[in-house]
């Protein structure tokens, strides 16, 4: 505590600090204000005005993109978190049984290069002989999604009290229904924060989804670089400040639900 | 009696340890637990108590031995089908419910109608003064009450035993002693049999009918609590429970015992003396209560007070008998208190003492 109050009070550090808050947050900053930039160039400024917003709403491939986004995510973070939640009472299980790899296995995806991922997922559909569209897209992004969700249901996990499912097994539940009574409802703040962190994720990820997605799938973040492709339009600030606000209300969520510990 | 209740028999159980090695929790344990009886589980920290209730839970598999329960096995079935409760010393309370859904909770398990449920959950909140409080959650209830909860939570199942693991161990002195007489009540009232675990010799001699002695994952001694603090088998059982005073025994081939040098009696006179004596070689000692020492002109040993301290209800003394052994004694308040640096003399009943040799 008090070496963490000294190196704060180092000359520099202060000043330091505030340089790289500004690094990260400048170009969002830069993004959101000329999201209301009235002329149709995106390095000058030419007044305050919400017609890029409108043209968002009226522009059809817009609302396509957006489309296929959603369902992805909805259904990807759906049947991720799932899957996290069986790995999560798997490993449960596995560390009982004394193996120290049953958590390495299922986090190390969060460190493989992002590449790496996509070149292997487009050559297994490949190999698969799969047809690459809103399927591929929805699997591929199940698959990365799921070291996300486990993290904060391990987390959660992790402080429970394992002897309160001893007790529930002490006065009679097994199987599903220690899972249902139990098991699930301890899990449901990790869960939906978990779900919530894998939504954002599939939302944002542009490398996988270029990789596997097909000719009538573009999802919202194809769709942009596809636009900046063809020139920069302050159409895409518009978007990119709509996609941020919608991150940073659902991670916001995710940290809320995650820290949430008051029993219902 | 004992076809009726638990009867452990030579029951087992070893832990490989993370590090490597083996801990031997359990070495041939064998215990019988009457239906309605209070046997109190003791023993120091690591010594298998948890291990031993986990095990008649079905929460630990055991290696060899086997457990009955009303004349049936009862190691082979599964946990949740075991007709035994048990009180976490965690309390372990399911946080998302209302104190009366956790009581529930092993009713509806069981599938009872709902009126039933209803009604049983009921009486078992009278029983432990709660009734006020069913709508709380855990969270809004002190540890004390949390603790009742847990209680009536395996109690309301109607368990044929009870399984208890250091229920009182994160309560305050006061409380605790508090707690301890509501126990015995509610067991008197419900007539379960319950097992009792503690590390405090104290709590044990107030709560069990029979205290069982656990050291190194056995059972040294089993007895009530008379049994175990006035008549006890070991040198272990003899220290862990109560202040004792074990003095070093010299004997010679007549059968006279010579104690700290100073003091010869007739080995006979001793409780226990023979097997002692037999077994025990050079490492017999003589067992004597601070309490059943006397001090006294007209005593055997001889020594130099070294120590005097007054606490209330009687008076400590520490007696030095020369080369760094020091009797305890503990004497009535309103006897004369020695100075420290007096020369006195004690006297032990040999009817009160004991030759122990392990
Ligand atoms: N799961 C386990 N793996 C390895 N060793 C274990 C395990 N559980 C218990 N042990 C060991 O078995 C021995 C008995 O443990 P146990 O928990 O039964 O002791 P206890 O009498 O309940 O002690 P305390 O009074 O401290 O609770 C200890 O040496 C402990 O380290
Ligand atoms: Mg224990």
């Amino acid at each position: 505590m008090t070496g963490q109050a000294d190196t704060r009070r180092y000359p520099g550090i202060g000043p330091a600090a505030r340089l790289a808050f500004a690094f990260l947050y400048a170009p969002l900053a830069v993004v959101v204000a000329y999201s209301f930039n009235s002329g149709p160039i995106v390095s000058r400024w030419e007044g305050f005005s919400l017609v890029w917003y409108r043209e968002v709403l009226e522009r059809s491939d817009v609302r396509d993109a957006v489309w296929v986004s959603l369902r992805v995510a909805v259904a990807a973070s759906a049947a991720g978190t799932a899957l996290a939640l069986l790995a999560a009472l798997g490993i449960v299980a596995m560390v009982r049984r004394g193996s120290p790899l049953a958590v390495g296995f299922l986090s190390t995806p969060l460190l493989v290069p992002e590449i790496v991922t996509a070149v292997g997922t487009l050559s297994f559909f490949v190999l698969l002989d799969f047809e690459r569209g809103m399927t591929t897209l929805v699997l591929a992004h199940t698959a990365f999604c799921i070291p996300f969700a486990l993290l904060p249901i391990r987390a959660r996990l992790a402080e429970l009290d394992p002897a309160v499912f001893e007790a529930a097994s002490d006065l009679g539940a097994s199987g599903f229904r220690l899972f249902r009574r139990v098991t699930l409802p301890l899990l449901v703040p990790g869960i939906v924060s978990g779900a919530l962190l894998a939504f954002i994720i599939s939302l944002d990820d542009y490398l996988i989804s270029a990789f596997v997605a097909g000719p009538t799938s573009t999802t919202l973040p194809i769709f942009l670089f596809g636009l900046i492709r063809r020139g920069a339009s302050p159409l895409i600030n518009a978007v990119s400040t709509l996609l941020l606000l919608v991150t940073v209300a659902v991670l916001t969520a995710s940290y809320i639900t995650g820290k949430w510990r008051k029993p219902k | 009696m004992v076809a009726e209740g638990l009867r452990i028999q030579d029951v087992s159980k070893t832990f490989t340890a993370p590090e490597g090695g083996s801990v031997r929790a359990l070495d041939g344990v064998s215990l019988d637990v009457g239906t309605s009886e209070f046997v109190v589980l003791l023993g120091p920290s690591g010594c298998g108590k948890t291990t031993l209730l986990r095990a008649i839970a079905g929460l630990e598999d055991v290696d060899s031995g086997r457990i009955d329960l009303a004349g049936e096995r009862l190691d082979t079935v599964p946990p949740f089908r075991r007709a035994v409760n048990t009180v976490f010393q965690s309390y372990a309370l399911f946080p998302f419910l209302t104190v009366e859904r956790n009581i529930a909770f092993g009713l509806e398990m069981e599938r009872r109608p709902k009126a039933e449920i209803r009604q049983r959950v009921a009486h078992a909140l009278e029983l432990v003064e709660l009734s006020g409080f069913a709508k709380r959650t855990p969270a809004q209830l002190s540890g004390g009450q949390q603790q009742r909860v847990a209680l009536a939570r395996a109690l309301v199942k109607e368990p044929k035993v009870l399984l208890l693991d250091e229920p009182l161990g994160a309560l305050d002195l006061k409380l605790r002693r508090q707690m301890q007489a509501e126990l015995k009540r509610i067991q008197r009232s419900v007539g379960i049999a319950f097992l009792f675990v503690t590390h405090d010799q104290e709590e044990a001699l107030a709560l069990g009918d029979r205290i069982a002695v656990l050291n190194d994952g056995r059972i040294v001694q089993v007895g009530t609590p008379q049994e175990v603090y006035e008549s006890p088998e070991t040198r272990f059982v003899a220290d862990f429970i109560g202040e004792t005073n074990l003095l070093p025994v010299e004997r010679d081939a007549a059968g006279t015992v010579t104690v700290a040098g100073q003091w010869k009696l007739v080995a006979a006179e001793i409780v226990g003396a023979d097997e002692a004596l037999v077994a025990g070689g050079d490492q017999v000692v003589l067992a004597v209560r601070p309490e059943r020492v006397r001090i006294d002109p007209g005593g055997e040993l001889r020594g130099v007070v070294a120590e005097a301290a007054y606490l209330g209800a009687d008076v400590h003394v520490a007696i030095d008998m020369g080369e760094g052994l020091l009797i305890n004694v503990r004497t009535d308040a309103q006897d004369a208190i020695p100075e420290v640096g007096e020369r006195v003399a004690v006297r032990i009943d040999p009817r009160h003492t004991r030759l122990l040799s392990s």
